[in-house]
């Protein structure tokens, strides 16, 4: 089982967005995927069409062995479950602080699940707190966000500085470009210059698009709705990558076993 | 999926249910948008059944659009049921058989199942074109409940017009899910079911051999094993001839061995004339299939080994391997093989008996099994580690005819000591055949050499490497062997051995 985390410091950037489609997207192709919306907005979870409530909140997810299971939400598509927010959430932090290993805290809960599933997808919430610490530290693969700024790039340093202090072994890191308008001068002079500096962005790039605005009243990933749109079509690219990068061959998922 | 976020409801009905019915019964607050299409669903699994031995089922959905193919696979790690696409081209759709990779990629499900179906082709046993409904179940502030998804069957050629439908109710529906439950409970018309669509069809099945009647006489479980026997190449033909997997041609040269070894060993029961020209047949058929099973099991040996500088060998292998196929299936589609199999019908289905052909079939497979046993422990004595290669070979022959005289007559002989003989045989057999297949796909890889030459200095090296690994295997085997030598020497089963062939056997 792989994790993979979506994360900025900077909300507003497409964290949801590209966690729902990803998801969907990983899903689709017959990864039995989990997408835990880590965010106490709840939006991948409004997104899904889930209820944002978690029995016994986050104290009862984070320090109860099989309390993830316990809590998993279907949701209407094949092999994706979902792990919903809680308004409990905004006080994980508390709950980790007081849990013994807080940082790998969320790893060590996800563990069990790891003959049942194959991907996990972190959504996590924009700040640099202790729950973000532990789903970077969970993770094996983290996926950020940016929109072609000026103020992008320093956020984007901080998260890497904020990896850079995890104990080994530390995740990868795979900074896509986010909400790009190419009509405008700005977006398209700082994502050429993000390409030129950074050589580990992501060949996919998500358009701003209204088709992902859309996916907000329909409540639904942008590919039940607009598949052939850029923004659909860019989802997928990254998708490729991500499957490239954390699945091998997208076949290394997990190892053979029997089936029982 | 896992069971704890979603339970699946199935129910069936002879006779279709209006699509207006089952959207009343199904309404909770909302329903989201709908979609109906006929979808062409096939089953596929093992000719020898491997996915349904495990527990799983394998289910391929065509529908009108090529993104919409699907397989869904039930059973693994004991969740409901998995959905993965279907990468298989459409223009393929129509053939015999397929691997599992092209079916459903390099993902994860082909990582699970690939170990169960190993180098097995998957064919189509059962196929069904319904038309299929999907909605998703809301709830209140359109929250999902679930899924329903129902099929009809639509009555052609006879069939009898049905309805299938599954409920996909999702952990977390609270009340909302709750009250569906209550409708479907109470519903008329629709009857709980489990197994799919599968359990109102009629798979088709791999044959099998019918167990052996002590009381039977001789002649008769003669007869009836050589028909079985037919049935496995007859079934195993069309694999072989279309070259779907390399068990096809394994299980018919099986076949066509253990026929052989039944005509040399107890076909004295049958009226002589037959019987000979029967033996001469089966000598041909089995000749003919050796040279492409002998390159069968020198490819996989040599593909696991993962060497890449080995390619070009195993690419001219492959070569010859086709070639060698090709000659093969000319002569399965010739007059004479026809005639052969003919010929192996009309023994098996024949009448009349020869004087031993009325015996009780126990008695002669306890005389006949003594005897074999007598045979292969006489070469068995003979042998040690530093023994030539041909007095391995002699002994692996013997014991697989002891082998089969025992399966052949399992029921007969069952009792006593036989589980133990068969146990000790088979391990000794491993041994053997190890030693044996080792030293015959030493003899390919010098065929090979030459070509190597010409191929540059790491085609030579993989060479002398492949070559290597041969020499170490056949070291171990032979060092296995002496243990194994030594078990089926044992006491106890010479005892065995001598009661099975009754009291007038000698001492040995």
């Amino acid at each position: 089982m792989v994790t993979v985390a979506v994360y900025n410091l900077k909300g507003g950037v497409g964290k949801t967005s590209a966690a729902v489609n990803l998801a969907f997207l990983a899903a689709r192709d017959g990864y039995r995927t989990i997408l835990w919306d880590l965010d106490p907005q709840g939006g991948a979870t409004y997104l899904l069409r889930g209820r944002p409530k978690v029995k016994g909140g986050a104290r009862a997810l984070i320090t109860r062995s099989g309390g993830l299971e316990q809590r998993m939400r279907g949701t209407e598509f094949d092999n994706l479950d979902l792990l919903p927010a809680d308004r409990s959430y905004r006080a994980m932090d508390l709950v980790l602080d007081r849990a013994s290993h807080s940082t790998r805290r969320l790893g060590d809960q996800l563990r069990p699940l790891a003959g049942r599933y194959d991907l996990v997808l972190l959504d996590c919430p924009p700040s640099a707190s202790l729950v973000s610490q532990a789903a970077l530290r969970a993770a094996r693969l983290v996926l950020i966000p940016v929109i072609p700024a000026t103020l992008s790039w320093r956020t984007l340093d901080q998260v890497t500085g904020l990896v850079k202090e995890l104990k080994a072994p530390r995740p990868a890191l795979l900074p896509f470009l986010s909400l790009v308008d190419r009509r405008r001068r700005l977006h398209r002079d700082v994502a050429e210059q993000l390409r030129a500096r950074l050589p580990s962005l992501a060949r996919a790039a998500i358009p701003i698009s209204s088709a992902v605005e859309q996916m907000g009243p329909r409540r639904t990933p942008v590919h039940t709705f607009a598949a052939g749109t850029p923004a659909a079509l860019a989802y997928q690219d990254l998708w490729a990558e991500v499957a490239e990068m954390a699945l091998p061959g997208h076949g290394g998922v997990s190892e053979p076993r029997p089936p029982g | 999926m896992a069971d704890r976020s979603r339970t699946q409801l199935e129910f069936t009905s002879s006779g279709l249910v209006p699509e207006a019915t089952i959207r009343d019964l199904l309404q909770v607050s909302g329903q989201g948008p709908g979609a109906a299409e006929v979808v062409d669903h096939r089953w596929v699994d093992t000719f020898d059944r491997r996915l349904h031995r495990a527990g799983v089922t394998l289910l391929i959905s065509w529908g009108r659009r090529p993104a919409g193919d699907r397989a869904e696979i039930e059973g693994v790690d004991g969740t409901s049921a998995w959905s993965v696409p279907c990468h298989l081209p459409r223009s393929r759709r129509n053939e015999r058989g397929w691997r599992l990779e092209q079916l459903l990629g390099e993902g994860p499900a082909t990582l699970i199942l690939g170990p169960l179906i190993a180098e097995r082709a998957l064919l189509p046993i059962a196929r069904l074109r319904v038309r299929r409904h999907t909605i998703s179940l809301r709830g209140p502030r359109g929250r999902a409940v679930g899924e329903a998804r129902w099929e009809e069957r639509l009555g052609a050629r006879g069939e009898i017009p049905r309805t299938w439908l599954r409920v996909t109710l999702l952990a977390g529906g609270g009340p909302y899910a709750a009250e569906l439950r209550r409708r479907l409970a109470g519903m008329e018309g629709l009857q709980p079911s489990s197994g799919g669509w599968l359990v109102w069809l009629d798979p088709v099945g791999a044959p099998r051999a019918r167990p052996a009647d002590p009381s039977e006489p001789s002649a008769q479980a003669v007869r009836r094993i050589l028909a079985d026997l037919l049935g496995v190449v007859v079934a195993n033909e069309p694999g072989v001839l279309a070259d779907l997997d390399v068990e096809f041609l394994h299980d018919l040269r099986v076949a066509v061995r253990r026929a052989r070894s039944a005509v040399k060993l107890v076909g004295d029961c049958l009226p002589g004339v037959a019987v000979a020209r029967l033996a001469a047949d089966l000598r041909w058929m089995g000749d003919l299939t050796t040279p492409t099973r002998d390159l069968d099991v020198l490819l996989q040996a040599l593909s696991s080994t993962g060497d890449a500088a080995a390619e070009p060998l195993l690419r001219n292998l492959a070569e010859r391997r086709g070639e060698s196929w090709s000659r093969l299936s000319t002569q399965i589609r010739s007059p004479r093989w026809k005639t052969a199999l003919r010929r192996w019908g009309a023994v098996a289905r024949g009448h009349g008996a020869s004087i031993s052909g009325d015996r009780p079939v126990e008695a002669l497979a306890r005389e006949r099994a003594g005897r074999a046993y007598r045979r292969a422990l006489r070469l068995a004595l003979a042998l040690g580690p530093a023994s030539p290669p041909e007095g391995f070979h002699g002994l692996r022959k013997r014991c697989k005819e002891l082998r089969y005289l025992l399966e052949f007559f399992a029921p007969a002989l069952d009792g006593g000591e036989y589980r133990e003989v068969l146990s000790v045989l088979r391990s000794l057999q491993d041994c053997l055949g190890e030693f044996q297949d080792t030293q015959v796909q030493e003899l390919e890889l010098m065929k090979l050499a030459p070509m190597a030459a010409t191929s540059g200095p790491e085609a030579v090296l993989a060479l002398g490497r492949l070559d290597h690994r041969l020499r170490e295997r056949r070291e171990r085997a032979r060092q296995a062997v002496v243990p194994r030598l030594e078990a089926f020497a044992r006491p106890k089963l010479r005892r065995w051995a001598r009661a099975a062939a009754g009291r007038s056997a000698p001492r040995w």
